[in-house]
């Protein structure tokens, strides 16, 4: 019957599922070895039988020295993904609300400036962006990384959010409205709580794009400021082997869009039955 | 109550001018200085012959510009067509029925959540020449030594570029039109099944045609972020030819600030490429659209 997977359906399910998840495991691996040279298929001296030499794995205890700047990198990637969606949330919730609510002459032509920078190369927008920057005396500063992202995160996040005000109940805001309550209680005590799963979701997208942004972040950053992106960069253009050091930052920067995996999959599935049983 | 017609007034224009002020600012303003520097006005670089064509002249007749060019269609087509047939299947596949569903569904979104640095690490821990892969060959007795492994990565070959463009965008043009399957529903390929079609007329004539648009948009997204992409070329690319991102990354790092225009100028002719690209291809999927539609 039509609902059930087919065997060959079955065997590429699984083989992409490896595929996407399998690369992992040499990564942790990679990053607990004390040694693993060629021809070896698994580390010839874990860090534990080296405890002596390294009381910590090594590439995880470079990663927590000072020496390394991961943890100031840490810090400023948590700065930059936190004011980010701050102020992507402050200008995209009025921007969502607009367009979601009203028709009228250009919208579909701002709709479609929205998706232009989607669309052009960051390379193209990050060294036009760069003399910008220098006009307003930011180059070199965390606010100029700040804004740069919010190039890509803009977009992304108004066309979550419309949707989510596509769904609001209008009415609930009519009623509280009727009720007495003035435009400021409204916003704050109905519409604001009504939308703040769909905004949650869309914040941890906007924390994810933050995160992964490498090329704007070393251009506005003038190379100065580091994040987990830029060092992992600067970390595998060497070339060569992954070190058990570039295992360990490939894990940490996995760890917010993790985080967002784990946390939208819990509201997904408290929807996945609104739609009705049958759809899956 | 959803979209009053009529005009904005002053008090709605207000939401969406902070976006799109900002976004005017930081992204048009961004692009019309590459423009304008591309045309010869870059006093802080010591560049003032604007207007001129003299930096496109260059760049255009160079033949190391229509090598990259040719390059950077290759490293963004194949991955776009290949992942774009192999995402059907995919989303086809999740969207019957089967154990272990809940947790299919959350895997295999990881890697569009994870940055592409993450799939250049993958990569070569698995294809460089002392990679994993290498290392499997070995114990099973094919190579000797890590320099029998056929190059994969830091090559103009683009293998291991393009398995982590297939890595990353694959499970996002699966979701795109996993969402779209999940809209449509069953009843029409049901009812198609009842009517006596087979299980590939249904596809064909039913399911493919409804999945189009999502197919083309996901495959519009895919193509032209791998036609700029810059990172991914860079580390597993070769030192050259590669993309003409990578070209211009290098005109711009060079300690020499007069070649900034030429960097400059390869950008605004990727940006218009891409975007000429990008019209192409919608308004062939509108054709399409329009002679199925005729043919149905």
């Amino acid at each position: 019957m039509i609902g059930k997977l087919a065997p060959w359906q079955r065997i590429l399910l699984l083989f992409f599922l490896f595929v996407i998840a399998g690369p992992f495991l040499p990564v942790a691996v990679a990053s607990f070895a004390f040694r693993w040279g060629w021809p070896d298929l698994l580390p010839s001296i874990w860090w534990w039988e080296r405890r002596d030499a390294a009381p910590f794995p090594l590439g995880w205890d470079y990663i927590f020295d000072p020496v390394s700047r991961v943890v100031p990198a840490l810090g400023n990637t948590l700065l930059i993904a936190g004011l980010v969606t701050l102020i992507a949330l402050a200008l995209s919730i009025p921007a969502a609300r607009t367009l979601a609510r009203h028709r009228f002459r250009g919208r579909s032509g701002i709709e479609l400036f929205l998706t232009f920078p989607l669309i052009v190369p960051e390379i193209a927008v990050g060294i036009g962006m760069l003399f910008i920057f220098i006009s307003l005396g930011l180059y070199g500063s965390l606010w100029a990384v700040v804004l740069a992202h919010l190039v890509p995160v803009l977009p992304y996040m108004i066309r979550v959010l419309i949707p989510v005000y596509r769904e609001l109940d209008a009415g609930l805001l009519e009623q509280a409205a009727l009720l007495g309550a003035g435009r400021r209680q409204t916003f704050f005590h109905v519409e604001l709580p009504l939308i703040a799963p769909g905004a949650l979701a869309a914040a941890l997208f906007s924390v994810v794009i933050s995160t992964n942004i490498f090329l704007l972040t070393f251009y506005m950053g003038r190379g100065q400021i580091d994040t987990l992106a830029t060092l992992l960069f600067s970390k595998v253009s060497g070339g060569g082997a992954l070190d058990p050091v570039a295992a360990g930052l490939t894990l940490i920067i996995c760890i917010p869009g993790f985080l967002f995996l784990a946390l939208s999959h819990r509201i997904i599935r408290e929807n996945v039955f609104s739609d009705g049983i049958d759809n899956s | 109550m959803n979209g009053k017609e009529g005009r904005l007034t002053l008090t709605k224009w207000l939401g969406l001018l902070p976006a799109l002020t900002v976004l005017a600012v930081l992204f048009a303003g961004a692009l019309v200085f590459a423009a304008v520097q591309s045309f010869g006005h870059a006093p802080q670089y010591g560049v003032t012959e604007f207007p001129t064509l003299k930096y496109y002249r260059g760049v255009l007749g160079d033949d190391g510009f229509w090598v990259s060019l040719g390059i950077t269609f290759y490293y963004a087509l194949v991955p776009t067509v290949l992942g774009g047939a192999l995402s059907l299947a995919l989303a086809l596949s999740l969207s019957r029925r089967f154990r272990g569903k809940a947790l299919a569904l959350f895997l295999y979104r990881i890697p569009m959540v994870v940055p592409y640095l993450v799939g250049v690490s993958l990569a070569i821990l698995l294809f460089a020449n002392g990679g994993l892969f290498a290392r499997l060959f070995h114990a099973l007795g094919v190579i000797a030594t890590p320099a029998d492994f056929p190059r994969l990565i830091q090559t103009s070959g683009g293998v291991g570029i393009m398995m982590v463009y297939l890595w990353k965008q694959v499970p996002f043009m699966t979701a795109m039109l996993y969402a779209n399957l999940i809209v449509i529903g069953r009843q029409p390929e049901e009812a198609a099944t009842l009517l006596g079609a087979s299980p590939w007329q249904t596809f064909r004539h039913v399911t493919l045609p409804r999945l189009m648009p999502a197919l083309v948009g996901s495959t519009l997204i895919v193509f032209a972020f791998n036609f700029g992409a810059f990172e991914v070329p860079f580390i597993l690319g070769a030192g050259y030819p590669n993309t003409l991102t990578v070209e211009a990354w290098r005109l711009f790092d060079n300690p020499d600030y007069s070649q900034r225009p030429a960097a400059m100028a390869i950008v605004c002719l990727l940006t218009l490429i891409s975007a000429v690209c990008v019209l192409l291809y919608l308004m062939l999927s509108r054709r399409f659209d329009r002679t199925v539609g005729r043919a149905a």
